[in-house]
């Protein structure tokens, strides 16, 4: 992949407890990833499948890890690497001291902003998130969607280039997810790169370019979308009016016929639909949609994981 | 590190300090001590009640508790010092220091919550940078506080009573040091268990026992100090090592690996001594006495520094056509005895009182004596007692009144001889004079089997004293402490994996 600003190969971190040489639970077991710039890239796995793990390597929060991180071409370890990156973690928990306002320029300060630049920014981002009303009030007095929001926005504050989001949306009532998702892809169409970690799978399948699917510190599968989801060779077909006739006008071709007024689903190779459409039009059917069906992302999530663990997914 | 990183970082510390509500009871608190410095006024006439509207007299006060003590303008000044001691050292000092180490015990674990650590230590900041920021957080809490507390009680004596002791705001200093010694102590603890219950319990049982093991070795150097003296007097002889000596031995150690949390009463005790004290009018050449200031109305001539042993110092009252009409004299003489031997034929150490008994005989068979003398004990001086002789004798051309008086020192006895003519004034003059002079006698140097042990220390503590006692390597070896701590601490924390 051209232009890639973060990449990990062979990654492998086993926690031990203290004095422990040998075993401890591997939570990440020979992971190899590359990011390109301007992606939004998702991480799907179930509890414990490694994917925080992942990123806390890549931010220097989990340290004694095996093989190579490298981010913006530099070891996590490195501070210089971070000064470019922002964060969202899970279950975060906001210094309650400060007010909304004082705790972006706290973040931005770290990130090494100046204080004029912060001046410049802040305002603008409140608003973003939705938190200009709110922003002169402690943080210890915000709901949890507002710390959500007040979050998002110290991860943005320092205009970092790759932004990692750990459950984004969480506590987020409807309309600040629609919010939020917006802003997301608002940051990527700026070219800033995402890596969301979210267990809605519907907000991963409507942003993410790419996405990664882990369980138990190894990659099951990686891929676009598209690639995650494949057809089903269910075909669905909206016709003009109810018809009792259609076991017989499609007798022969595909199978599984289920009807349901106006509705029908047929299951059909790809060579099948021309012959389908063809014998319907030669009956005066009057075919007003047809809809190859896809599997959808949680449906593919939860086959690709029980197919490994043999069932019991908890997300 | 850029500036930027380190403003951000101090102003959340500032914030993070303001938000504390045992910070803002403790401003209550330190408001609570500071209002009566405004309301209450320490004059030389008496103690004054808002701005004058009342005003009693410190012998109508005294009294109520049933023992008068004379007007004096030092008086004042006693009380203002023994109020900022009382509050400063004591109240502040130890209970002050508590609450404070309770109050800013859970700053650290905070920090390393789960959620907290990860927005915080994903910045491209490092891990130790931010822990010394909460370090100095900490330290901060304490410092405001304690120069609020100090800064406002200097401000209430100064503007209220007309005095306060300027030295007294080293007082903020040393508190604030104090307690970033014992914090250190409080973030390593607080790294290592990531808990603020571990933090707080550790902390006030390490202030506590650290300082139980500074007080056991003070008296412990005290004793060997006293043994010192009688070896060298030759009443002792240095004993071999007991059974206890490998637990004096490891009190040692102990002392000097800890943060030495009580020295810091004395170095400010040191700080406000040398700022407060004037050169003295009269120093003995031994070092072991001086006269801060000459008596009222009386000249000296010579030196600073004299050998009283050699000859006396003199001071001299006249009158407006020049001639004198008094006259006291300090010197020194050794206390041994050669015709009063003991078993082993050493000449025995003589009383104050055995010196006054023989004057006394002596006066008596001299023809110029006109009354019997009389033996007293008052004027003390501050920490000499004195043997006094008075009587009268006839002078050139009118009677003269005497007094003779004897303080024991170490091996030696010093004598004050006072001449007042008759045109001096009458017994009551006289009698003040005696006692202003001796107000100003003081000990520099005292043997330790005639101090207490903290009164010895204090005596012996000072920016050039032997290293054992030295306020240089007490406050480099407590700070090098903390620095270890904090390393721990760095050691620990670069480990974690949030």
């Amino acid at each position: 992949m051209t232009d890639s600003i973060l990449s990990v190969r062979d990654l492998r971190k086993v926690y031990r407890k203290a004095f422990q040489r040998r075993g401890g639970i591997a939570a990440l077991d020979g992971i190899s990833l590359e990011v390109g710039r301007g992606t939004i890239f998702g991480l799907l796995g179930p509890n414990g499948a490694g994917k925080t793990t992942l990123l806390k390597v890549l931010l220097d929060l989990v340290r004694g890890y095996e093989g190579e991180a490298r981010v913006f071409g530099l070891a996590p370890s490195d501070p210089r690497s971070r000064r470019r990156v922002g964060y969202l973690p899970e279950a975060h928990r906001l210094p309650g001291h400060l007010t909304g306002r004082q705790l972006l320029r706290l973040f931005g300060g770290l990130s090494g902003c100046s204080p004029q630049e912060l001046e410049r920014r802040i305002d603008p981002l409140l608003e973003r998130v939705g938190m200009t009303v709110a922003a002169d009030r402690k943080v210890k007095e915000y709901s949890k969607g507002m710390q959500q929001r007040i979050g998002l926005a110290q991860a943005l504050v320092h205009q970092p280039e790759l932004v990692f989001l750990d459950e984004p949306t969480d506590g987020v009532d409807p309309v600040g997810r629609a919010q939020i998702r917006e802003l997301v892809l608002e940051l990527k169409r700026s070219g800033v790169t995402l890596f969301l970690n979210s267990h809605l799978l519907l907000e991963v399948e409507l942003m993410c370019d790419r996405v990664v699917i882990m369980d138990k510190g190894r990659i099951l599968r990686e891929g676009t979308i598209a690639e995650l989801t494949p057809k089903t060779g269910v075909v669905h077909f909206e016709i003009g009016a109810p018809r009792d006739d259609l076991d017989r006008v499609l007798a022969g071709v595909g199978r599984n016929l289920k009807v349901e007024g106006a509705r029908f689903e047929l299951g059909l190779d790809p060579a099948e639909v021309d012959q389908a459409i063809d014998r319907l039009r030669a009956a005066g059917i009057s075919i007003r949609a047809v809809d190859p069906r896809h599997l959808n992302l949680e449906q593919s999530f939860l086959d690709l994981v029980r197919s490994t663990t043999g069932g019991g997914v908890s997300r | 590190m850029n500036r930027h990183v380190l403003r951000a970082l101090f102003e959340d510390a500032f914030r993070q300090v303001l938000d504390d509500k045992v910070f803002r009871l403790l401003v209550v608190l330190a408001i609570l001590l500071i209002l009566p410095t405004f309301l209450v006024g320490f004059t030389p006439e008496g103690i004054s009640l808002l701005f004058g509207w009342k005003v009693y007299s410190y012998s109508e006060l005294t009294s109520a508790f049933g023992r008068s003590v004379p007007q004096s303008p030092e008086l004042s000044k006693e009380f203002i010092r023994g109020l900022q001691d009382i509050i400063v050292s004591g109240l502040a000092g130890t209970v002050g220091i508590l609450f404070c180490i309770a109050a800013t015990a859970f700053f650290v674990p905070r920090m390393l919550e789960k959620g907290a650590a990860d927005t915080l230590f994903s910045r491209p900041v490092g891990r130790f940078t931010l822990l010394v920021a909460r370090y100095a957080a900490g330290v901060l809490f304490v410092a405001i506080l304690s120069f609020f507390l100090v800064l406002g009680m200097h401000l209430g004596f100064w503007l209220v009573s007309g005095w306060s002791d300027p030295a007294f705001l080293w007082s903020a200093l040393t508190l604030t040091y104090v307690f970033a010694l014992v914090h250190s102590v409080s973030v390593v603890v607080a790294v290592l268990t990531r808990s603020s219950i571990a933090a707080i319990l550790t902390t006030l049982v390490f202030f506590v026992f650290t300082g139980c093991i500074h007080q056991n070795w003070i008296s412990l150097e005290h004793s060997r100090a006293v043994k010192a003296e009688a070896v060298e007097r030759g009443e002792s002889e240095i004993e071999a090592p007991g059974g206890f000596q490998f637990l004096l031995d490891t009190l040692d150690v102990m002392h000097a690996t800890l943060p030495k949390t009580t020295d810091a009463d004395f170095i400010v005790a040191g700080l406000r001594k040398s700022l407060t004290e004037a050169e003295a009018d009269l120093r003995d050449a031994n070092g072991l006495v001086s006269v801060v200031a000459k008596p009222e109305g009386f000249q000296r001539e010579g030196t600073e520094t004299v050998d009283l042993g050699a000859a006396p110092a003199r001071w001299i009252a006249t009158a407006a056509d020049g001639r004198e009409k008094a006259r006291i004299e300090l010197s020194r003489r050794s206390r041994r005895d050669s015709t009063d031997v003991d078993a082993k034929g050493k000449p025995k150490l003589r009383s104050p009182g055995s010196f006054t008994l023989e004057e006394s005989k002596t006066i008596e068979k001299d023809p110029a004596t006109i009354d019997k003398p009389v033996r007293g004990s008052n004027p003390d001086a501050d920490s000499m007692a004195f043997s006094w002789v008075r009587w009268r004798a006839r002078g050139e051309s009118a009677d003269t009144h005497r007094a003779r008086g004897f303080a024991a020192l170490g091996e030696d006895v010093y004598v004050v001889d006072a001449v007042f003519e008759a045109e001096f004034g009458t017994n009551e003059d006289r009698e003040r004079a005696l006692r202003r002079f001796v107000d100003q006698v003081r000990v520099e140097r005292k043997s330790a089997a005639n101090m207490k042990a903290q009164e010895w220390y204090a005596s012996t503590f000072d920016w050039s004293s032997v290293w054992r006692h030295n306020a240089l390597v007490s406050i480099g070896t407590s700070l090098l402490f903390a620095a270890v701590m904090l390393l721990i601490a760095r050691w620990r924390l670069s480990r974690i994996d949030f």
